[in-house]
């Protein structure tokens, strides 16, 4: 049970941890006093059962994307009450297109898939990637009712290099991701890194890395530091998420304004109930609704860069080793 | 404008009719002096000086001061104060006389009855309702949390006063904010008062004399501020010889200096603390400790010299410092500095007056330390110059008019960013703001007849911004918005900033006796604060910033009715009242979901502004004397918030709000040497939103909320108890030494600080609720306390 309760709360640093990136600031404070609390007093989680209300809003929930790189694809599905632990029902047969503001406009129908009840991508033979300065807009029709969402896709900084060496945090060494190039002259960039190892996506779920360049604008970034790979020393090998011959890359992507604010809010929301948290909160979607209903979710349209491939080999290896 | 200004003329021309319409009596005589403690010289403050004879009375200022205007005749005066013996010498007053009482402690004995000529039911005879005097000497036998006795903590005990449980700064007075308490240091403001995560206070018990909270019918002589006055007072320094005390416990130690430099005329008093569960926790090998540094300290200073009879000087300081550095990766630290200089003049032995020159500062930095590339360095700080000036007049026996200025001026730098050449950081430094900050206010206590006691006053406040400063102008004023910026206005150093805010603030406080024992109570009071916290996380960080009020920012106002019956049974061995109350607030900020508010420019446009109302019922009883003391106290309260933009503008329950809450404080003397102590707390769970609806992103659970704070999370109770040993007195020495065994959170309650819904790592699809616990086990801790 102990034990449980404070992999849990390591987990919960790690995820904190990650904001630590061009100031990210306030989960900094959460992490600074999660830190002490940990350390001084005896605080701890559990989990218990609480009376829930019983509305059941049974809304429309969206998560779209289209990039420079990736066909675009739509999951669309309903919400769940909190306490229901199934699968997101997949809604079929919807509408579901994307357009871009080119003149004269493209746009694409995408189909169902045939697996997967409620995902949508481009038909076969017919390719739409998203070109950097162009607005694209994505027009859903289910149910009698239609769900739009715009998103502006801006042009990113094509990312130097990546490397891979430990970052120290208090007395112990983990492998880190950190990433260098140039960030784009001009405040309003803001940026989001997903870091594949063995070309599966790592920066899944609430560690999530995004920042803004309020604080760096038109710097040359030096080594930011975009996953760090927490994980109990004492567990080395089961937690480790980043390991001996891993292949890792980065993709560099362009967020717009509003994404990154929605990441933001995903990631201040995610400590919520902590010391120093921000209290629970709606995150307002892209999407708008001809039934006046909220639609829950995200449609981004990011420019990709793909970094440099780095295998963690001994040298890597060695170097975490080192100062143990 | 013009109207409120004729309306404030035509108040103070009243008010002054008030005073002067009633003639002196012929052959008037005024009886003058200090109260203090016989054995420490240490001024008493609201000490009570009565002549049964004519049945009129006047308590100490501040300062141990009492001034009574009687006509001439043979007098017995009684000089009486708590935990002190009473002393009724008869005085002949055949001409005015100075005469400064010294009280000597109540050595009360186990079984031994103590008689004292004196009725203790200051409670129901003071004018004073909705406020707290909170002893030092008896918080100090209540249990304490790791050794480490909190005036702020044992607050939190009194009925109307609530935190937001362990790990949680802020004090909830009657319903409103953390930030809406006047915390004051022998006068000067302290802007965050709580070391380390809120657990311990700023102010060492050491060195604090005397602490008052009013939560309502608060005298016109304070202001700035919309809920509550936390008045502290440092110890003057032993004039009568040299002292020293200290403790030792789990986490901290404590020393204190005091003595005199000219006995009577001269003291000085040196009080520090500092804890060291760093040092300590090297030495035993904590890990997490090993690299780090995490330590904080208090520092009192304070001098008093009596130049003459009618002329003395105070000069105090107060310093303290939360340090925490995790290795090479992060440092912070924050800390206030407050200093003091005071002037007491006699202008004659019915005027008293107080000169003030008052500094105050908070700051914070942290930062990455090194030469990396993510090195910064980033600073904040506020700071107050203020000058303050007081005047007490006691014309006569049934008047005492109070009246005075105070002038502050406020500078703000909410944050700036200092980077190295490597770094990748760019130096940013957001705009400083300046601010004036004015009142001037007046005020008279009246007796009318045996039986009616009336206080009424008047406080002006003038606060403005002055330049320089860039006021941005949006196309919708009423909702900022950074994307709808139409121009900005530009004013120069030292230029006024409009707007400028006026405030006109009513205090009354009326008291009527039915009988001896017994009396009904009855006050009113605005308060306007014009110094706002921004904060939306659920406890006040340290780095939360302070904004003046401004364009976009108006000034937050709340207006208090109370009503109290206080009747003593007995003959005044219990005191119990029952006190009701309604406060509306006039502009209190909220702000706009996903607000960011961190190194921000132009905050406006992440807050919202509604209004708020409170009430409840408050009932108190207490036990003074005997073996057994202590209190019982019970809240029932309301406290509500409505805003535009939350909520969709419906009244929500504010996080503040606590149905029911009680506290029972028990205190029993078990022998000569040991004493019990036990304290219970129990309170509604604090208001919370759970989600009704999930969706995902990126394979993370994203919850969807609708009315906020509609749920609760499960109700805090808590017990602690402690045992005291007083060792046996070394007769010659004067040595006194005491252990304190404390248990806190006896049967080891995991109380709820909040409850969040998470994915279950295993089962994604699962959605749980997660309490988290501040302090889940029971927390034992050991004081070793000497004085000698």
């Amino acid at each position: 049970m102990k034990n449980n309760i404070e992999n849990k709360a390591e987990d919960r640093r790690k995820n904190k941890l990650i904001s630590k990136l061009p100031l990210f600031p306030s989960p900094f404070s959460v992490l600074l006093f999660l830190f002490l609390s940990s350390v001084l007093f005896t605080s701890c989680e559990d989990v218990i059962d609480v009376k829930l209300n019983d509305e059941n809003l049974n809304l429309f929930g969206v998560e779209a994307s289209i990039t420079t790189q990736d066909e675009p694809g739509v999951f669309l599905y309903k919400t769940l009450q909190v306490n229901q632990d199934t699968e997101y029902p997949g809604i079929s047969g919807a509408v579901v297109s994307v357009s871009d503001n080119a003149s004269p406009a493209n746009s694409v129908t995408l189909v169902e898939d045939e697996q997967k009840k409620g995902f949508y991508s481009v038909p076969q033979n017919v390719s739409f990637k998203g070109i950097a300065g162009r607005e694209y807009t994505l027009t859903i029709q289910a149910e009698g009712t239609t769900i739009t969402a715009k998103e502006q896709l801006a042009r990113v900084e094509p990312i130097d290099s990546i490397r891979v060496f430990p970052s120290m945090r208090g007395n112990k060494l983990f492998l880190a991701v950190f990433t260098y190039g140039k960030e784009t002259p001009g405040i309003g960039n803001f940026y989001k890194w997903d870091v594949f190892v063995n070309d599966s996506l790592l920066t899944n779920g609430q560690r999530l890395a995004v920042a803004s360049d309020e604080f760096v604008d038109g710097n040359y970034i030096s080594g930011l530091e975009v996953y760090t790979d927490f994980h109990n020393t004492d567990k080395a090998a089961e937690e480790r998420k980043i390991n001996l011959g891993d292949t890792i890359y980065v993709k560099h992507t362009s967020i717009s304004k509003f994404t990154y604010y929605f990441y933001f809010q995903m990631i201040n929301q995610s400590g919520t109930g902590s010391l120093f948290s921000v209290p629970p909160a709606n995150i307002k979607s892209n999407f708008t609704s001809s039934d006046g209903k909220p639609v829950l979710g995200l449609f981004t349209a990011r420019d990709v860069s793909v970094s440099n491939k780095v295998i963690v080999d001994q040298k890597i290896e060695d170097q975490l080793r080192k100062l143990k | 404008m013009f109207r409120k200004q004729k309306t404030m003329k035509q108040l103070i021309t009243i008010l002054l009719l008030l005073t002067l319409s009633f003639p002196g009596f012929a052959g008037l005589v005024t009886l003058s002096g200090y109260l203090k403690d016989k054995a420490n010289g240490e001024a008493l403050i609201g000490a009570t000086v009565y002549i049964p004879a004519i049945k009129t009375g006047v308590i100490t200022n501040p300062y141990g001061f009492y001034s009574i205007s009687v006509p001439q005749g043979d007098y017995s005066v009684t000089f009486s104060y708590i935990g002190y013996q009473s002393q009724s010498p008869t005085i002949v007053l055949n001409e005015s006389k100075q005469l400064n009482m010294l009280l000597e402690e109540d050595s009360k004995q186990i079984d031994e009855v103590v008689i004292t000529g004196e009725k203790r039911n200051r409670n129901v005879e003071s004018l004073q309702m909705s406020m707290e005097k909170v002893q030092v000497k008896m918080i100090k036998k209540l249990p304490s949390f790791m050794g480490e006795v909190d005036i702020l903590k044992s607050i939190t005990l009194l009925p109307g006063i609530q935190n937001g449980g362990e790990g949680s700064s802020g004090l909830y007075v009657r319903g409103g904010g953390p930030d809406e308490n006047l915390m004051i240091l022998d006068e000067a403001p302290v802007y965050n008062a709580s070391h380390l995560l809120g657990f311990f206070s700023v102010f060492n018990s050491d060195a604090i004399k005397d602490v008052q909270v009013y939560k309502g019918g608060i005298p016109a002589e304070y202001g700035g501020k919309a809920s509550s006055v936390i008045d502290i007072r440092m110890k003057d320094g032993n004039s009568q010889q040299l002292g020293m005390s200290g403790g030792i416990g789990n986490i901290s130690s404590r020393l204190t200096v005091e003595g005199p430099i000219i006995k009577d005329k001269w003291s000085f008093i040196v009080s520090g603390r500092r804890t060291y569960a760093d040092v300590l926790g090297k030495a035993i090998g904590i890990e997490e400790l090993q690299d780090n540094q995490l330590y904080f300290y208090d520092l009192n200073l304070k001098t008093n010299i009596q130049i003459n009879g009618k002329n003395r000087i105070y000069l105090s300081a107060y310093t303290g410092d939360d340090y925490f550095k995790s290795g090479e990766s992060i440092y912070m630290r924050w800390g206030n500095l407050t200093s003091t200089a005071r002037w007491n003049h006699l202008f004659s032995n019915k005027l008293f007056s107080n000169t003030s020159l008052i500094f105050s500062r908070y700051n914070y930095n942290l930062g990455v330390p090194g030469s990396a590339a993510d090195q910064f360095d980033w600073t904040s700080q506020i700071s107050d110059y203020n000058f303050k000036e007081d005047f007490t007049w006691y014309p006569n026996s049934r008047n005492k008019l109070t009246l005075g200025f105070n002038l502050i001026y406020h500078h703000f730098e909410p944050g700036a960013v200092d980077a190295n050449e490597g770094s990748y950081f760019t130096d940013l430094k957001l705009t400083n703001y300046n601010a004036l900050d004015n009142s001037l206010y007046v005020s008279n206590e009246q007796t009318i007849g045996s039986r009616l006691t009336l206080r009424y006053g008047l406080r002006y406040s003038y606060f403005q911004q002055i330049g320089k400063a860039t006021v941005r102008e949006y196309l919708n004023p009423d909702k900022p918005n950074d994307e709808e910026v139409i121009g900005t206005i530009e004013y120069g150093s030292g230029k006024l900033v409009p707007p400028s805010y006026h405030n006109l603030e009513p205090r009354l406080a009326i008291k009527y006796m039915l009988d001896p024992e017994s009396s009904l109570k009855a006050s009113y009071n605005r308060m306007a604060q014009n110094l706002h916290l921004i904060s939306n996380t659920n406890s006040p960080t340290p780095l939360d910033i302070w904004l003046p009020s401004s364009h976009y920012i108006k000034p937050l106002i709340a207006n208090q009715i109370g009503l109290g019956y206080f009747r003593n049974f007995n003959n005044n061995m219990f005191e119990t009242s029952a006190e009701a109350y309604y406060k509306k607030m006039k502009n209190v900020i909220d702000y706009i979901d996903g607000a960011e508010l961190f190194l921000k420019e132009d905050m406006e446009t992440e807050l919202l502004h509604g209004s708020g109302y409170a009430y409840g019922l408050e009932l108190y009883a207490k036990k003074q004397e005997g073996r057994l003391t202590g209190w019982l106290s019970y809240t029932l309260s309301r406290s509500m918030r409505e805003v535009e933009g939350i909520n969709e503008g419906n009244a929500y329950p504010s996080s503040y709000d606590r149905t029911h809450s009680a506290s029972v404080v028990a205190n029993y003397d078990l022998s000569k040497r040991w004493n019990l102590s036990s304290t219970w707390v129990f309170s509604t769970g604090n208001p919370t939103s759970y989600p009704i609806a999930k969706y995902e992103v990126q394979g993370t659970t994203v919850y969807h909320y609708s009315a906020r704070n509609s749920n609760r999370i499960p109700d805090y109770h808590r017990m602690d108890v402690s045992l005291t040993y007083d060792f046996k007195k070394n007769d010659q020495r004067k040595v006194k030494q005491s252990l304190n065994f404390s248990v806190y959170n006896v049967y080891a309650r995991r109380n709820a600080y909040s409850v969040t819904f998470r994915q279950n790592e295993e089962k994604p699809n699962v959605s749980e609720a997660t309490r988290l616990s501040i302090i889940g086990s029971v927390i034992p801790s050991v004081t070793y306390n000497f004085n000698f």
